[in-house]
């Protein structure tokens, strides 16, 4: 209850200009929104993209945020639809080398996407479910958020997500072969 | 097999039932639920061994550097919130011109008249190049930040010394790292202070990288020709600190006042 009263008080300041509020609000969020935004993206690069583009959003409409939610929930929110946009303009699939981007002369970077890669088959068979059921186990099955905080982070009902979470796990059952007879 | 059993198989695999006594009668009872449970409860598994994904110091920096790129761009924000000395740069400013206006009004109260007063002016001006506050390698604005007497080594001027050094609008070879240094602790507020308001966490990895894992970030920068941050030891004296600059982009030292 008191860090989101905190962060009320800290998007409060944010519209009224206060970059360090808004700095501190993406220091709290920014690895998690990361983290949700590769696991649906399943590129680095374009997870990063797709993290500056919801804390781009999410500064320009701070003013539009009632508090019937967390925050936080919020925040996800909106990386799930960015998410979603990107894919829609992209159809890249995840590399299994490590990017070019990363800075040699960064000795952490290696190990970062080396431990933020998930299992190569893990990984392929994320890619083959639809966007929606994708989005629904990772943020219930990986980020670990309950079926309500999933539903709205993605704006549905529980009972979709349940579902959405059910199906994806069966269809990643099948991908990653254990056949299940429907 | 019903939704409603589907739901009840996946919350018994997820652990998310308060009673498990229905789910589990239901699935030791029919062979096509268990292999359902079973299925859900491995890819459960292989789901829950995945590492938390994070970014690098290194994405983190660009990652608030071209967030605050993009506001500005777009108009969404006016400015940066400059830094304490950036600010006091105005004040030390305004304090000039008043003096200055002071000046004038005194002379010509005083019966002296106006070309006199621009011809002493005028004198005054190679003077200011003896000041203590030099300007080696600062942009060519600080000259008029340098102005006059005993005041131009006060925190004021050195605050406008130091924002005109900080390269706003030059390279990284303009930026005037002593007089950042300089500048840093502004008069009644301690290292501690300024330590208390960065987030350490975020640039432990660049400090260790830089061979300064004992060393504490005093400040940070964010100009044009890259960012930075300011180091002191952790154990150094908070009157004779060492401080030391690295550049966030390469993890290296570009200055260092020992």
């Amino acid at each position: 209850m008191t860090s989101q009263v905190n962060e009320a008080e800290l998007l409060a300041r944010v519209v009224s200009g206060d970059r360090e509020a808004f700095d501190a609000i993406m220091r709290i969020h920014e690895d998690r929104v990361f983290s949700v935004s590769l696991r649906i993206m399943g590129d680095r690069e374009q997870a990063l993209d797709a993290t500056q583009e919801t804390f781009l959003t999410v500064f320009r409409k701070a003013n539009q945020f009632e508090g019937k939610s967390q925050l936080g929930t919020w925040i996800y929110r909106i990386a799930v639809n960015t998410c979603y946009d990107q894919l829609r303009k992209s159809k890249r699939r995840a590399s299994e080398s490590l990017p070019d981007y990363v800075d040699p002369a960064d000795p952490s970077a290696e190990e970062a996407v080396e431990s933020a890669g998930l299992r190569p088959e893990i990984e392929t068979a994320l890619a083959t479910l639809p966007p929606e059921f994708r989005s629904a186990v990772v943020l219930s099955d990986i980020e670990g958020m309950s079926m309500p905080e999933t539903a709205e982070a993605l704006g549905v009902p529980v009972g979709t997500v349940k579902s959405r979470v059910f199906r994806g796990r069966r269809l990643l059952a099948k991908q990653l072969g254990n056949q299940i007879a429907t | 097999m019903h939704n409603h059993d589907l739901n009840l198989i996946a919350a018994l695999a997820d652990g998310s039932l308060e009673d498990e006594t229905r789910a589990l009668s239901r699935v030791e009872s029919c062979s096509h639920c268990r292999a359902e449970y079973e299925a859900q409860k491995s890819v459960l598994g292989a789901l829950g061994a995945v590492e938390p994904a994070a970014m690098t110091e290194h994405e983190k920096a660009a990652l608030h550097r071209d967030l605050w790129t993009e506001l500005r761009t777009d108009g969404a924000v006016a400015q940066t919130t400059a830094p304490w000395w950036y600010r006091w740069s105005y004040a030390a400013a305004g304090l000039f011109v008043v003096i200055g206006l002071g000046a004038v009004v005194s002379q010509m109260t005083g019966g002296g008249d106006t070309s006199s007063l621009f011809e002493e002016t005028a004198g005054e001006i190679p003077q200011a190049e003896d000041a203590p506050a030099a300007d080696d390698g600062a942009s060519p604005g600080l000259a008029s930040a340098q102005v006059t007497d005993a005041e131009a080594e006060s925190a004021g001027a050195a605050g406008a010394d130091a924002a005109d050094a900080a390269g706003v609008d030059a390279g990284a070879e303009s930026v005037d790292f002593a007089l950042l240094a300089e500048a840093l602790v502004e008069p009644g507020q301690s290292e501690q202070m300024l330590r208390t308001t960065v987030d350490q966490s975020l640039y432990t990895e660049c400090l260790t990288e830089a061979g300064l894992e004992d060393h504490e970030v005093l400040q940070t920068y964010s100009l044009e020709a890259g960012d930075y941050i300011a180091v002191v030891a952790e154990d150094a004296p908070a009157d004779s600190a060492e401080v030391t600059f690295v550049d966030l982009a390469t993890c290296g030292v570009v200055y260092s006042d020992s």
